[in-house]
């Protein structure tokens, strides 16, 4: 009889254990999930799911992530990335060249601002399902890691001057390092292409403005280097300020993206 | 105690209404003839930006020109600069890079033999810059020069008469610079008189004869370009306030210098040179003809046999041509010129549209609310902005602040020189 009440109370115990140890865990994900709505703002770029890209909160351009941050997606929205697959709706490339016109022809400046889907540049933007904060290194940065929709995908960008500057002297020049285990084990070499463009420059350009050198940001080839590496030889940067970098992976017949954001100093 | 409370209510009567003259400066006073220290209105952030745009530093390296600290050379450069004898109508490039008018000529668009459809650029400082020209089809200095020399509507000259020319007048000096082409004292008296490249004269000579004459071309282009490095800003009323002399700038300058910094004009009028050296779209009109700027500028350049990483080049370039790609945003996009003695510089803008700096303010308004006919995109940079009256005052006040006594030796006409042909204002 005694054994029984022992047992029932010891039951009893540790189910109210069990009940509230599952509580706490509904909480702290509940927790997370309500972080990531209210407290979690990027500071940084966010990528949406067009693939244009918004600045997050201004004074990310002042205050920065630390050299090396990964940031990595939202626990709650990762599975939802991961259904979208690496390619990038077909749609985000034509979208990104809109806006130009013919030479010869009259423009007026555009301020349709579609394409950032209700946000604006420099607001609070926390991130949503299929969104990517890009944050920005500091000034200082000589290296950056990316962040991508595809967790196999890890890039190493790193500067092979010196920090980074709009310099009317010099141009800048990067080497790449791609780590990407693909699913399909393709022996093809990855193709690297490097977009490089200023978000928020997007008043007359939507999609923001590129390199002095790329100014329509099609995007510039890397070569591959001996050591394995990619390099991009030049990037003129035509002004300071944070810039988004998009390394674009084409292999086997797909594309796979990666970010990282810089803050180009004055030379 | 009535009286009391009367005399306290009247003493706070009287604060309420005396203006507070610590408050925002001194209003309604004569602020030129302001005696309050002036070196409070700058932050310490501006004061940061401030010394970010001063001095001038020395010039930079020209790699792809082994003349370019040549003092020689320099003075050879300076005498052809002036020398009217390269054209056989009589025009130097000192007839539109007039030294008294701010090495520009004073007209809209440069007009000697026939109207460019162009303002003629300002040489003060041009050796800081990378891009040359509005539309930066030129590398570098050297390779500028040729531009106006072969343009019909210019000097209306070729380089078989410069060479033949300065053979002529400037042998010596010029073998003091350079080993001339093999045979070449025998050569040049047999050339024809006038030539360029498309002329048959020219390109009918053997290969062999074409490449003497470029070599030696390019000598002379680099010789002017030694001389033209020579001629640089001297200290600007800007440059000695942020220097320490507190006496340098009007308070209306120094609120200038903050409105110039609130309105981002610095994002392209920065470095000490205030500019950028790249190219913007600022929605000029389309007069005395639409231009293209740098989306023609660029393959021009390409495809130029005298580009800095070209085979007439001494050492590598800065930049090279080459990596630079042709986009639709570069299409009427042109060269941010330098605000240094931009009170000697007017009329400006690419096309000398506008003949005064209040009507570039006034431009800069306008153009971001509501634009008019012009070609390409508008900059993606520009914003729109609101001046007022007294910030638009205070910002020419500013501006004129960045002009100096940018007069020495090379900026006077050599004793030896003859007149030449000066630009004139095109008929309407």
């Amino acid at each position: 009889m005694r054994n029984k009440r022992f047992l029932m109370v010891t039951h009893s115990f540790l189910s109210i254990l069990l009940i509230l140890t599952f509580t706490t865990r509904r909480n702290d994900a509940a927790a997370h999930d309500d972080a990531h709505k209210t407290g979690g703002a990027c500071r940084g770029f966010v990528v949406l799911s067009n693939g244009y890209a918004v600045l997050s909160d201004d004074s990310a351009s002042s205050a920065h992530a630390p050299e090396h941050a990964s940031q990595a997606a939202p626990r709650k929205g990762k599975a939802e990335m991961h259904k979208m697959g690496s390619e990038m709706p077909p749609k985000h490339e034509s979208m990104m060249h809109k806006g130009h016109d013919h030479g010869g022809e009259m423009s007026k400046p555009s301020v349709n601002r579609k394409h950032l889907l209700g946000y604006r540049h420099g607001q609070e933007i926390t991130l949503q399902n299929e969104m990517l904060c890009v944050p920005i290194g500091s000034k200082e940065a000589i290296s950056w890691t990316t962040v991508s929709h595809t967790p196999a995908l890890y890039i190493r960008a790193e500067s092979l001057s010196d920090t980074l500057a709009h310099n009317s002297r010099a141009n800048e020049s990067l080497a790449l390092t791609v780590m990407h285990r693909a699913q399909d084990a393709s022996q093809e070499q990855p193709r690297i292409r490097l977009l490089v463009r200023m978000p928020h420059h997007d008043r007359h350009m939507p999609g923001g403005h590129g390199l002095a050198n790329d100014p329509d940001v099609k995007g510039l080839k890397a070569q591959l280097d001996k050591d394995g590496r990619y390099r991009m030889q030049t990037l003129d940067f035509s002004m300071a300020g944070a810039w988004l970098l998009e390394v674009q992976v084409r292999q086997g017949g797909s594309i796979h993206r990666a970010y990282f954001a810089v803050d180009v100093d004055e030379e | 105690m009535m009286k009391g409370c009367f005399t306290a209510a009247f003493l706070m009567l009287l604060s309420l209404t005396t203006p507070d003259a610590n408050a925002q400066g001194v209003r309604n006073v004569d602020e030129s003839k302001q005696s309050v220290s002036t070196s409070m209105l700058w932050t310490a952030e501006e004061w940061a930006k401030a010394r970010r745009f001063s001095p001038l530093p020395p010039l930079p390296a020209s790699p792809t020109n082994a003349l370019a600290e040549n003092q020689q050379a320099a003075r050879l450069g300076h005498q052809l600069f002036f020398d009217p004898r390269l054209s056989p109508n009589g025009v130097a490039c000192a007839s539109c890079h007039q030294p008294e008018r701010g090495f520009t000529d004073g007209l809209s668009v440069a007009n000697t033999l026939s109207p460019v459809h162009r303002n003629s650029m300002t040489i003060l400082n041009v050796g800081y810059y990378r891009w040359l020209t509005w539309d930066g089809s030129r590398d570098s200095l050297w390779h500028q020069a040729i531009g106006p020399i072969e343009s019909s509507k210019e000097m209306g000259s070729s380089r078989l008469y410069v060479v033949r020319t300065v053979m002529r007048h400037y042998a010596q000096g010029l073998k003091r610079l350079t080993t001339l082409p093999n045979g070449w004292d025998q050569l040049w008296p047999t050339l024809p008189e006038f030539g360029k490249p498309g002329d048959p004269a020219f390109d009918n000579l053997p290969q062999k004869h074409q490449e003497s004459v470029n070599r030696v071309l390019v000598t002379i282009l680099k010789a002017i370009a030694a001389y033209e490095r020579k001629l640089v800003s001297a200290a600007a009323p800007f440059d000695r306030f942020v220097a320490g002399d507190r006496s340098a700038l009007s308070v209306a300058a120094q609120r200038g210098f903050q409105h110039f910094l609130r309105l981002q004009c610095d994002t392209c009028h920065t470095t000490p040179l205030f500019s950028d050296d790249e190219f913007h779209n600022l929605g000029l009109p389309p007069v005395p003809e639409p231009d293209q700027g740098r989306a023609e500028g660029l393959p021009r350049l390409q495809r130029s046999q005298f580009r800095g990483s070209g085979p007439y080049a001494d050492g590598a370039p800065v930049v090279r041509a080459e990596d630079y790609r042709f986009g639709k945003a570069l299409v009427g996009s042109f060269r941010t010129p330098s605000l240094r003695e931009v009170s000697s510089t007017a009329p400006y803008g690419h096309n000398g549209s506008l003949a005064t700096l209040e009507a570039w303010l006034d431009h800069y308004v306008r153009v971001t609310s509501s634009p008019q006919d012009f070609v390409g995109s508008l900059d993606p940079a520009l914003f729109p902005v609101t001046i007022t009256a007294q910030e638009k005052r205070e910002l020419l006040s500013f501006l004129h602040s960045l002009s100096s006594d940018y007069s020495s030796e090379w900026t006077l006409k050599p004793a030896t020189i003859g007149a030449y042909k000066s630009g004139r204002k095109s008929s309407p």
